[in-house]
């Protein structure tokens, strides 16, 4: 793996930088939810980043809003994996076999549906059923990382049966079956192993980033992601919403000149609510960013 | 026999240049040649030698092949000297600069010159409306069926209305050549234009080949595995080795062996020779892969190297040899000719 | 044909699943037998016989449910089209006319498209109210949701990846090569050759597209299928639910059978049969 793409640089810098904050955040202290009696303060040492519209400090929330989707995130990679990867090497190497044909036909059909669609239909009718949707946020959380790794799951085992599927007529393949390999499985390693370890770890970025887009959505929209007062980048923003829009013009520049275009920034900045609106939109930004430059930077190794 | 110049090609050097550590993959190494109006020249090599690579790159028309690195073509016409590479990298046009049509490719693969989306009758016409722009449809149509009935295609009416899919191999193959001299070009590259047709069939393609060199002047550059084409049609041989030009001379002075003749010129002949005649071929040593530009690229299979003293092949092993002059327009690259 | 009946199964099976799984919530089994519906799988012969005659049933609360998915498919459907309109013809415009030129600025300019394409679709339309002031209905509203749709969730960039490498894939084919060298009109064999690639990455966007509809319907405010569905399945609101749900899977699997019918219709060689005309023309 080249080190010298700026895609791997990139999408590692990010991964860090998160697993870096998750960190933080288990070590820290502070209760995101504490209230002060500063509402929309701008940056200051006591808060870097500000306050929101309750006074809680804007970057112990951002730091504490990762919790909401790095171990979820990392489990939906895991499920997809475990599921899609048996499925894909098993299509691809078996193609005839019937249970092939089944496996297709029913990956056909889930890939079928629109990933949110799902998502959003399964946990809204269970949480139907239950009383206090706050109490259940956790299951709910890993709920919807098993829902978005279910919907990747055909995804995933396309890729990998096509793959698998090129090299089963290539020469090293005959040879090592006349060499006495005789289990499949180990000839799978080495096609898998060997060969599409890169499309893996691709689509288990573009997994992570599916699942970061889907959970901030959810947490924006309400209530089948993260509930408040727990902090997450998608219900940071919901907050401020009706703040920004009705009582403040963001960076609503009078003009286009680039000037007024500065100055407006500058103010925006210095300002509480605006930078609970910057922040998170820059950190959900750089973070699906990085992670699909990490995905690009797999892909990239195909000659 | 130099005549009216056609096409000058200097230094050319054709490859990939590995954007990660910079470092060229040549498949054609600096080659010159010239080609003189109504010349029927004859491209030779062995798979991979970079004749198709080289031709492609000369037309402006590689895909997704290596591309020029460095090196000057040129082409005469009646209205003056027009450059052809070195070339920005990426125009509409193959060869900006020359009337459409000037040049004519017979590509190697005839199922993949052809569109299998259209009809045969559809891209025949296409070419004949370059060369008779104020043509009418139905004076394009007649034109394009006079095209594939001199391919030897018995019912052209019929083979117009077929998809390229309903043609049988040498059909396709005919097809491919009618398609490139419909635009009525002063040059004509064909790859390979021989393969797969049967003898009766091949005749008549090569005859149509010499007549219409004959009578328009046309030039042609086959690019040949097939030495009874080079035999029948060829004033001149071009060699190849390894994207090295290595000969370069009348055909005369390739078949007939001479001091100005390149050794692997002997054993591409020696080997035609031994499956003419049912001998096996003798036996090559396989060079390594990897461009070792210190020495002689020819130097791990050389028969003449076996029996030349050793300060020669010191030669052959410190240098790569350039083309030198032997005899009436005769070049020859290796260290161990003598005039 | 055989994908027609591959197409048929599949919405049949997706509603059979979707079912089931609506089902198997407890209460909701109580709930649909407190509204007249027996077991599982009367209720979806009943769901069946009701597509077939038009009469879906009446949502849980009260209103019929063809009128409801009639209404937001109304809302939904527009933007949706449009929206694959101006993704794919952007795209294409990119790829193909701009190309490998504009150097520096290209460069620059791809990369931006690609920043705003990564954006979650709910996070542009939040900065569309924010920062530009999205009116909460009119043209405005309509023209805006359709460019958001278009461009985030990733939909420009896979567009744009998709049309890139098709295009590449395409101009190295010796038969364009041909046309270069022989200067014949390039588009008469770019057309056909692009349309089913075309077709195809649009067909498989749909999916993606529709997610980021309910999304965006619900951050501005339209009364489309996905605002809909998202309220009913707040309330658990079965018939209308499965209906929404059966209808937007049957909408998916509809445009890949469309983009197999065009297949036969562009590509001779499916539409011939192979006869090749063997004899060798003496």
């Amino acid at each position: 793996m080249r080190l010298r793409s700026w895609d791997a640089i990139a999408g590692a810098v990010v991964v860090f930088i998160i697993l870096g904050l998750r960190i933080v955040a288990l070590m820290l202290d502070v209760d995101p939810g504490a209230p002060t009696d500063a509402p929309f303060l701008g940056p200051s040492f006591d808060h870097w980043l500000g306050t929101d519209q309750l006074g809680r400090d804007v970057l112990v929330r951002m730091v504490e809003s990762t919790e909401a989707f790095t171990m979820p995130g990392i489990v939906a990679v895991l499920a997809a994996l475990l599921v899609g990867v048996p499925l894909g090497a098993g299509i691809g190497f078996w193609p005839q076999a019937r249970l092939a044909g089944v496996a297709r036909f029913g990956l056909t059909i889930v890939g079928a549906w629109p990933r949110l669609v799902l998502v959003v239909v399964v946990v809204a009718v269970f949480m139907v059923s239950v009383s206090d949707p706050a109490a259940w946020a956790d299951a709910r959380l890993y709920a919807l990382a098993l829902l978005v790794a279910v919907s990747f799951v055909p995804q995933l085992s396309h890729e990998l049966s096509e793959k698998v599927l090129t090299f089963q007529r290539e020469e090293f393949v005959e040879a090592a079956r006349a060499h006495g390999l005789s289990d499949s499985r180990i000839l799978l390693v080495h096609i898998l192993w060997a060969n599409c370890r890169e499309l893996v770890l691709r689509q288990c970025c573009l997994l992570f980033a599916s699942f970061l887009l889907v959970e901030t959505s959810l947490s924006y929209l309400g209530d089948y992601g993260v509930p408040p007062p727990r902090p997450s980048w998608g219900n940071i923003l919901s907050d401020v919403r009706s703040q920004v829009i009705h009582a403040r013009s963001l960076a609503r520049p009078e003009s286009l000149h680039p000037v007024d275009l500065v100055e407006g920034l500058g103010r925006a900045v210095n300002d509480g609510a605006a930078l609970a609106v910057l922040a998170p939109t820059v950190a959900i930004v750089v973070s699906i960013g990085g992670m699909l430059a990490l995905a690009r930077h797999f892909a990239d190794t195909r000659a | 026999m130099s005549g009216v110049p056609l096409l000058s090609v200097h230094n050319l050097t054709v490859g990939v240049t590995d954007p990660l550590d910079r470092r060229e993959v040549l498949v054609v190494d600096d080659a010159s040649f010239n080609l003189s109006r109504g010349q029927v020249v004859a491209l030779v090599g062995e798979s991979g030698s970079g004749k198709t690579v080289m031709m492609r790159a000369i037309l402006g028309i590689t895909g997704a092949l290596p591309g020029v690195l460095r090196g000057r073509v040129t082409a005469h016409t009646e209205s003056g000297d027009v450059e052809l590479a070195p070339r920005p990298p990426y125009r509409r046009r193959a060869l900006p600069g020359l009337r459409p049509g000037w040049a004519g490719y017979v590509f190697q693969h005839p199922f993949e010159a052809l569109d299998p989306y259209q009809t045969v009758g559809r891209q025949v016409s296409d070419s004949v409306k370059i060369a008779r722009p104020r043509a009418t449809p139905a004076e394009r149509h007649d034109r394009a069926l006079y095209w594939l009935k001199q391919v030897a295609l018995s019912d052209p009416r019929a083979v117009a209305t077929l998809h390229p899919h309903e043609l049988s191999g040498g059909m396709a193959q005919r097809v491919a050549i009618a398609v490139a001299l419909a635009t009525e070009p002063r040059l004509l590259v064909a790859d390979e234009p021989t393969t797969g047709l049967d003898w009766s069939v091949r005749r008549e393609v090569l005859d149509l080949l010499a007549r219409l060199q004959a009578e328009q002047g046309l030039t042609l550059l086959l690019i040949t595995h097939d030495f009874s084409v080079v035999r029948h049609l060829a004033d001149r041989v071009l060699v190849l080795y390894r994207g090295r030009l290595v000969e370069d001379g009348p055909r005369a002075a390739f078949f007939e062996p001479g001091p100005g003749e390149h050794p692997y010129s002997r054993e591409l002949q020696a080997r035609v020779n031994a499956l003419e005649e049912g001998r096996p071929p003798p036996p090559s040593l396989h060079a390594p892969a990897g461009g070792e530009r210190a020495s002689c690229p020819y130097v791990h299979r050389c028969a003449r190297m076996a029996v030349a003293h050793d300060e020669l092949r010191e030669r052959c092993y410190s240098g790569v040899p350039e083309l030198e002059v032997f005899g009436e327009d005769h070049r020859a690259a290796c260290f161990l000719s003598r005039p | 044909m055989r994908r027609s009946l591959s197409f048929a199964l599949v919405v049949l099976a997706s509603s059979a699943v979707f079912g089931a799984i609506l089902w198997s919530v407890p209460g909701a089994a109580q709930r649909a037998a407190e509204h007249g519906d027996g077991s599982f799988v009367a209720w979806l012969i009943s769901f069946w016989k009701g597509v077939a005659t038009g009469d879906l049933g009446r949502s849980y609360r009260g209103v019929p449910v063809h009128e409801m998915v009639w209404r937001g498919a109304l809302q939904s459907l527009p933007l949706i089209s449009a929206a694959l309109l101006l993704s794919l013809s952007s795209g294409l415009a990119v790829v193909l006319v701009l190309g490998d030129r504009l150097g520096a600025m290209g460069r620059v300019l791809r990369a931006l498209v690609h920043m705003a394409s990564l954006c979650p679709v709910f996070l542009l339309g939040y900065l569309g109210l924010v920062l530009f002031a999205v009116p909460p209905d009119g043209p405005w509203q309509s023209l805006a949701a359709v460019v958001i749709l278009a461009v985030g969730d990733g939909m420009l960039s896979d567009v744009l990846l998709g049309l890139d490498s098709e295009v590449r894939r395409l101009r190295s084919r010796d038969f364009v090569q041909s046309a270069r060298l022989r200067g014949t009109p390039l588009w008469r064999h770019y057309g056909p050759h692009l349309a089913l690639p075309i077709a195809q990455i649009g067909a498989s966007r749909t999916a993606w597209l529709i997610g980021g509809v309910l999304v965006l319907e619900m951050v501005l405010g339209i009364q489309g299928l996905g605002l809909i569905g998202y309220r009913a399945a707040d309330t658990a609101d079965l018939p209308l639910l499965v209906a929404i749900t059966v209808f937007v899977t049957a909408l998916v699997a509809g445009t890949s059978l469309l983009v197999d019918v065009l297949r036969v219709l562009v590509d001779p060689r499916v539409r011939k049969d192979r006869r090749s005309v063997a004899r060798d023309g003496r």
